[in-house]
């Protein structure tokens, strides 16, 4: 079992291994999870199997970065990124576009468009706290 | 909620309550809140709500509307042939069929189980570095 595991536990190294997997051995491994985990665990594998290769490096990018936090610091991003999920259908563009914007900024510009009166007044505090999680992470 | 429940005895508890229904609703979404994070409580939540969906599915046979008339009649029969028949075993018959339902028709407390086995502490941290892929990947279509 545990030579099993050693194909998901390389996802440190080569963040994308468990998503090469063997179909068959994947399932071997998820089995160990209760039914309901297993099954959105396999549900999110099949999405990353059928990114392109260009993205599939981008996302390698980023999973290394993300890796490189601390661990409340990433807490706060997936805290973040679930909270973001559950904002309304009309909202979540909106945040969507700011999350952009402040994406493309340099640091001192997006503390000082995070602090400017347009971002208070446009965004209410659950938003706001989403959008400031969120900012800086993934370049 | 600061702490695992599962590190310290004294609020080990809290865990079993929560899966009787036993927490007021503050208590209950924190223990929530902090299993979405605790993979080692989340299975033992889970554990414990399949252990009691089992309990609630569990029915005793119904008893026989002539059960306690065929039972009384069954034991006076007895006690009149036998050299004990002198004696007057009827108050201990209640007692002991009281300690039978005990024994069978009351769900025991849950018991803590055992901590989860290694594997599924390696499960659940591939778990989420899937989830975590997931999660950037989706950022990362957001940010087209």
């Amino acid at each position: 079992m545990i030579r099993r595991w050693l194909g998901v536990w390389v996802l440190a190294a080569l963040p994308l291994a468990a998503a090469h997997q063997p179909p068959a051995e994947r399932e071997k491994d998820l089995r160990q999870l209760p039914p309901e985990r297993q099954k959105k665990a396999q549900e999110r594998l099949d999405r990353l199997q059928k990114m392109s290769p260009q993205e599939r490096q981008r996302l390698e990018k980023r999973y290394e970065e993300f890796q490189r936090l601390p661990p409340e610091e990433k807490q706060r991003v997936r805290a973040a990124f679930h909270r973001f999920e559950a904002l309304p259908d009309d909202r979540r563009p909106k945040v969507r576009a700011e999350w952009q914007r402040l994406q493309a900024m340099a640091p001192a510009e997006r503390d000082k468009r995070l602090a400017s009166p347009a971002f208070q007044n446009k965004f209410n505090p659950n938003e706001r706290q989403i959008l400031r999680d969120l900012a800086g992470t993934l370049h | 909620m600061r702490n695992c429940p599962l590190q310290h005895e004294d609020s080990a508890s809290l865990l079993l309550d929560h899966s009787a229904g036993h927490l007021d609703a503050d208590q209950s979404r924190a223990l929530n809140r902090h299993a979405e994070t605790c993979g080692r409580c989340r299975a033992f939540l889970d554990q414990q709500d399949r252990l009691w969906r089992v309990l609630d599915a569990w029915e005793t046979e119904p008893v026989s509307f002539d059960f306690q008339r065929r039972f009384w009649l069954r034991a006076e029969q007895a006690s009149a042939i036998r050299w004990w028949s002198g004696i007057s075993w009827k108050p201990a018959i209640p007692l002991a069929a009281l300690a039978l339902c005990l024994a069978i028709g009351l769900p025991r407390r849950p018991t803590p189980n055992p901590p989860p086995p290694v594997d599924m502490a390696a499960a659940e941290a591939a778990e989420q570095a899937i989830e975590d892929l997931d999660m950037l990947s989706q950022l990362q279509s957001q940010m087209k």
